[in-house]
């Protein structure tokens, strides 16, 4: 009991407290000290809480079916963490420059972050209500820090409410479910005669979802939310939001694949790097949840990157294109055509390229915003040339989530077109290169811009020091996660025994 | 004895069900809510199913109309005097009361009649509690997370509503984030 809880909750537990010192040690600052001070005490608490989760991964464990442990998830903890310096180290470059008085920012930034570590660990749907809850919140009250601003406010109120909603929509599915099967766990099965109640709840679940990934038909809140925000918080939230949000998808998915693949497998915990083949596609049920998973991800793929085509701001432009991410996340949900073992290797992937790179993009960013984070991009033209080190290191980080080499997001788009391909799905693959190329265009236009121009209208800063050091992470990270891939596709991914009550 | 209980708390009910929709002002439809879900909480006690009747009231009775009346007070009058509502709402609205009470009390009596033998076991309120925070099996562990959550909530709300006028901008009043 003991050891499951280490492994599973001492990194949380390690930035809750980190949480806590920020908040303690806030009124005891002038509020000059207070952007001084507080990213550095969050950074090293970050830190700690990284060595602990290297310290505790091991093997796959789980604390009464209600959280997990395993390689992938630690994984995942891993990039949480590392969006959660790099975000710390954005607020720390827009709050100090704005006089921004309060040092509660940092404290929320890293309890979102352990609402985020939460999800990623959930096997449960209480578990992970209780993370999703805690990264919600959070996340709502970064978003209205310029509260002042009335896109903020518009953005601030917006998001909450609609949270609100599809929060209660997750619950009524959850109910639902748990009258279906009688318990909370992912893996469930219905009882005799209940499967259409338990189709009911999963999809009321898997909407709420989709609305926290931002996927089309539920994105209606991304671009006023993302909009509104502080710039490195647009990076953050888009960060962790798809990373908690997907690898709670990806947990239920790959727990419903592993029950239709093998009934003595309902109830107990799924492994996130395990695959499962089903041998009868047609009768599990599966294909429902494909279909409306699939066509959520057309449509982002579609909305997404033709609407970032026409955005002026560098906050919309990112809230767009966050959009078509879902869309790319979710066509690695797509089920076989024929019988073959089904993992979710490449979206996990996938998720921790995006992540890293969209955090530090906006850290990155931050610098070259004016007052207020204004953010235009024809009033970015031209700052990389005064800062040809920061322009370097956003062109690779773009360059990562527009999918070109060499960087890991073009190994991720890579292994969800290829993936498609060997199910059977050629048409999606090629709807997904297409999307791509659109994509390129308007992340590129963005490059150019940068090194383009005369670079004179906004006066530039540049990063401090705590900002160059993530986002140098985040830029080695990135290139590395190409050069050796293996450590996360090639997992070894063994079963853990079940102890749900 | 049970019986006459169990018709008058009835009685309550759907008196207070038809006042809360016939009152014309929103503040007394609240409180005849209010009275309407109490006595079912109370039908439930009266049945032996003591958490469900806390859920009752700690959910609907408690939080729910609470929510509402402090929506209704926060905002502006309009409440005290609401229109009628039009004929064609008022049939619509009878019809799918009167047939989803009489689905509900069609499949009553059928389960009644042949005794549901998916009836779970009666649990009292303190079982239900052990039950749920039990070291092995519980939700211990994300019951005291919610620290954690009620923790960021209080920091959240805190950060929202504090007055900006110390960063030289005009200060956000109430009536200006309504």
């Amino acid at each position: 009991m003991l050891s499951e809880l280490m492994a599973i909750l001492a990194p949380v537990t390690v930035l809750a407290l980190g949480a806590l010192v920020c908040l303690g040690a806030e009124p005891f600052l002038k509020d000059a000290r207070k952007h001084v001070v507080l990213p550095w005490v969050g950074t090293v608490f970050a830190v700690l809480a990284a060595l602990v989760q290297f310290g505790v991964a091991g093997d796959a464990v789980d604390l009464h079916g209600l959280y997990a442990a395993d390689g992938m998830r630690s994984w995942l903890s891993l990039t949480v963490i590392l969006c959660a310096v790099i975000g710390l180290s954005g607020l720390q470059q827009s709050l100090s420059r704005d006089a921004y008085p309060g040092g509660e920012p940092y404290a929320l930034t890293l309890l979102a972050a352990c609402g985020v570590m939460l999800m990623v660990a959930a096997s449960d749907y209480l578990g992970l209500f209780v993370g999703l809850e805690l990264a919600s919140i959070s996340i709502y009250s970064a978003v209205g820090l310029r509260r002042h601003r009335l896109e903020s406010g518009e953005a601030l109120l917006k998001y909450f409410v609609m949270g609100a909603v599809f929060s209660a929509v997750f619950m009524y599915g959850v109910a639902l479910s748990y009258g279906a099967s009688g318990s909370t766990a992912y893996s469930a099965v219905a009882l005799e005669g209940r499967d259409a109640l338990q189709y009911l709840g999963q999809t009321l679940i898997v909407v709420a979802l989709l609305f926290k990934v931002g996927a089309v038909p539920f994105h209606f809140w991304a671009p006023d939310a993302y909009t509104g925000a502080p710039v490195p918080v647009t990076g953050f939230m888009a960060a962790v939001v798809k990373i908690g949000g997907f690898t709670a998808l990806g947990a239920i998915w790959l727990s419903r694949l592993a029950v239709a693949s093998d009934g003595g497998l309902a109830g107990s915990v799924i492994p996130l790097g395990a695959h499962y083949t089903v041998e009868e596609m047609a009768s599990s049920g599966l294909e429902r949840g494909h279909h409306i998973l699939i066509a959520a991800a057309i449509l982002s793929l579609l909305v997404g990157n033709f609407s970032a085509l026409g955005q002026s701001t560098l906050r919309r432009l990112i809230a767009f294109s966050s959009i078509s991410h879902a869309g790319y996340m979710l066509l690695a949900f797509a089920l076989p055509g024929t019988v073959q073992p089904v993992a979710m290797t490449s979206l996990w992937f996938y998720l921790m390229a995006y992540a890293v790179a969209s955090a530090a993009t906006m850290t990155a960013a931050t610098a070259l915003c004016g007052r207020d984070d204004d953010d235009r991009l024809i009033d970015l033209h031209g700052a990389a040339r005064r800062h040809p080190m920061l322009g370097v290191a956003l062109s690779i980080l773009v360059a990562s989530m527009a999918g070109l080499p060499p960087t890991a997001g073009f190994l991720g788009k890579y292994l969800i077109f290829s993936e498609l391909v060997a199910k059977g799905h050629v048409i999606l693959a090629v709807l997904g290169m297409l999307m791509a190329v659109v994509g390129a265009v308007y992340y590129m236009r963005f490059v150019i811009g940068l090194w383009s121009g005369d670079g004179n209208r906004v006066p530039v800063r540049g990063l401090g020091g705590l900002a160059w050091a993530s986002v140098a992470v985040a830029v080695v990270v990135t290139v590395a996660l190409l050069a050796m891939p293996g450590v996360i596709i090639d997992m070894p991914a063994a079963p853990i025994a079940s102890t749900a009550p | 004895m049970i019986d006459a209980l169990f018709y008058l708390l009835a009685g309550l009910t759907v008196i207070g069900a038809i006042a809360t929709v016939t009152v014309g002002n929103l503040l007394h439809a609240a409180i005849a809510f209010i009275g309407a879900l109490l006595s079912t909480a109370c039908l439930f006690l009266l049945m032996g199913n003591e958490f469900v009747a806390l859920m009752q009231i700690m959910v609907y009775a408690g939080g729910v109309v609470i929510f509402v009346v402090y929506t209704i007070l926060l905002t502006t009058r309009s409440g005290e005097n609401m229109p009628r509502p039009p004929l064609p709402a008022v049939v619509t609205a009878l019809v799918i009361s009167v047939l989803s009470g009489a689905v509900l009390a069609w499949r009553g009596a059928a389960a009644a009649a042949a005794g549901d033998p998916s009836m779970p076991e009666k649990l009292g309120l303190g079982d239900i509690g052990r039950r749920l925070l039990a070291i092995d099996g519980g939700f211990l562990v994300p019951f005291e997370l919610i620290s954690l959550l009620l923790l960021a909530a209080l920091v959240g709300a805190t950060s929202v509503a504090r007055n900006r006028a110390e960063h030289g901008d005009e200060p956000v009043t109430g009536e200006d984030a309504a």
